[in-house]
């Protein structure tokens, strides 16, 4: 599977939406992802990552989530769409729950 | 498409004969034999060909006027670049001389005229054929040597690794450090440790490195000297902010998941930045948990950390784990499955061995139903033990 022609990219009201569309998001997927999608939300206020095709997240893949917090700007947020339960628990053993807030549809997480 | 790209891999051959007959000859028995072939009839012509293309093999005819096939040879082989590339001297019968000259200045075969195409087509087959499997087991021979020095130093790197965890079940004071480390590979990111600190206190380390393989065992090995230095002099809040901003500073996509465990006594007191809950059992039921106190070092510069503090009674036994062991029973927050089936809701049976059956139980949990083993796996166990079941208060190490 080739990662970079994996995912989608949408500006919405200002944000990037981006929306993988694979399920492992691990060490195998990391590059790829990393390479895709640093460049397409960097000066970003806003980034909106829709996981629903996600059902697996490994350490690396945690690590590229930060990796696209830390590309946009100071005070600018990564906002998660459809994450699984799995991914929601290990954003809590992390404590990341707090940067990465969590929402049902894409619409939510851009009014919030 | 396809028949364009086979002729773009085929063999390329240079043909030199100044007779055009000849060469036409030559040329069409190599390109019905699936060849490319370029053509010239005269040695400063071939030797400009050769400037702009360097073929597989090259038929070269002996006698020609002006430059000749000998001085045609000698100066492909003095040049570096065409010198490997195979020769085949066309000779008129009966020279022998000639033979014997163009062997001294290298050539590779000879085929003497008149020439039968069949055997001219399988003589350049068998050369280039030769040619190429010579390189091919050249490469392969380089590749599995290539292969064996880095299987060689992986295996030194997990020895390193091996050396560098503690002996365990070891005891000081009234506490039993119980540890197992399975790794999923031969070197991984996943170690524990247990520091001697300063007054008779001990903590217990356990670290996780993200990733995989020998970058994440390199960070690992770092981190564990950073962190005994660190516990000399810091409490475990400003250790763990202090290992963040070092992780940080570097910033190579690196972090760590750590739990600190500090025994002092009956005091213990337990910071957690990414592990699984860090679970508190007492007589075979689980009373207490410490769950994440911070974001893992290496991820967010600028992180604080918390610290919880409780009083252990005889019989308390702390369980730290990596995320190895909770990933394959759903969540990673899931401790329920491994205490059960590791047997650490129960004492030890037998405590000279326990670091040994636990080590066999992870083995057993992918060879029973819980998947193959993707990830590290790692437990450490800490029992306060009864003051008549303690005994000396001197470290001892089990052999």
């Amino acid at each position: 599977m080739n990662v970079r022609s994996s995912i989608d990219f949408e500006e919405k009201q200002g944000a990037m939406v981006v929306r993988p569309r694979f399920a492992r998001l691990d060490a195998v997927a990391a590059t790829g992802f990393r390479g895709a999608v640093l460049g397409r939300v960097a000066g970003k206020a806003l980034v909106v990552m829709v996981m629903d095709e996600i059902t697996f997240v490994d350490s690396t893949g945690i690590g590229c989530l930060v990796a696209v917090l830390k590309a946009i700007p100071a005070g600018a947020h990564v906002r998660l769409v459809g994450i699984s339960e799995a991914v929601r628990t290990v954003l809590k053993l992390t404590r990341l729950d707090r940067v990465f807030r969590a929402f049902d549809n894409v619409d939510a997480a851009l009014e919030a | 498409m396809q028949r364009a790209q086979l002729a773009l891999e085929a063999p390329l051959v240079l043909v030199v004969d100044d007779t055009p007959v000849m060469l036409a000859l030559y040329g069409h028995s190599l390109t019905s034999a699936g060849y490319r072939v370029s053509t010239a009839d005269n040695g400063p012509a071939a030797l400009q060909l050769l400037e702009a293309q360097t073929p597989d093999l090259i038929v070269l005819d002996f006698m020609m006027p002006g430059m000749d096939g000998i001085e045609v040879l000698r100066r492909i082989r003095t040049d570096p670049r065409l010198a490997p590339i195979p020769v085949v001297m066309l000779t008129a019968s009966g020279c022998d001389e000639n033979i014997a000259q163009a062997f001294d200045l290298g050539v590779t075969d000879y085929l003497t005229k008149p020439i039968d195409r069949r055997i001219f087509t399988a003589r350049v087959r068998g050369l280039i054929d030769g040619r190429r499997d010579r390189d091919v087991a050249v490469r392969s021979a380089t590749m599995e040597r290539e292969h064996g020095r880095l299987l060689e130093e992986v295996k030194q790197a997990q020895s390193v690794q091996r050396a560098q965890l503690p002996t365990t079940p070891s005891r000081a004071g009234r506490w039993l450090a119980v540890g197992s480390l399975v790794p999923s590979d031969e070197v991984g990111g996943d170690l524990f440790d247990v520091v001697e600190g300063p007054n008779g206190t001990r903590t217990a380390v356990l670290i996780d490195v993200s990733g995989h393989g020998l970058a994440a065992a390199m960070v690992a090995s770092g981190l564990r000297g950073t962190v005994r230095l660190l516990l000399r002099s810091m409490p475990l809040d400003r250790v763990l902010e202090e290992l963040n901003r070092q992780l940080c500073e570097v910033d190579d996509g690196h972090y760590a998941c750590v739990a600190l465990v500090q025994l002092d006594g009956s005091v213990v007191t337990v910071a957690n930045a990414g592990l699984p809950p860090v679970v508190l059992i007492e007589r075979g039921r689980e009373f207490g948990r410490v769950e994440g106190g911070g974001v893992p070092p290496g991820m967010l510069p600028g992180s604080t950390y918390t610290m919880e503090t409780f009083q252990a009674r005889p019989g308390t036994r702390i369980v730290l784990a990596s995320d190895g062991l909770t990933e394959p029973f759903g969540h990673a927050d899931a401790t329920d499955e491994y205490l059960l089936r590791l047997g650490l809701m129960q004492p030890w049976r037998e405590e000279s061995t326990a670091a040994d059956t636990l080590r066999a139980s992870i083995r057993a949990l992918f060879s029973a139903g819980a998947g193959a083993q993707t990830d590290d796996c790692t437990v450490l166990a800490l029992d306060f033990l009864d003051p008549i079941r303690s005994g000396s208060s001197a470290v001892e190490a089990s052999q």
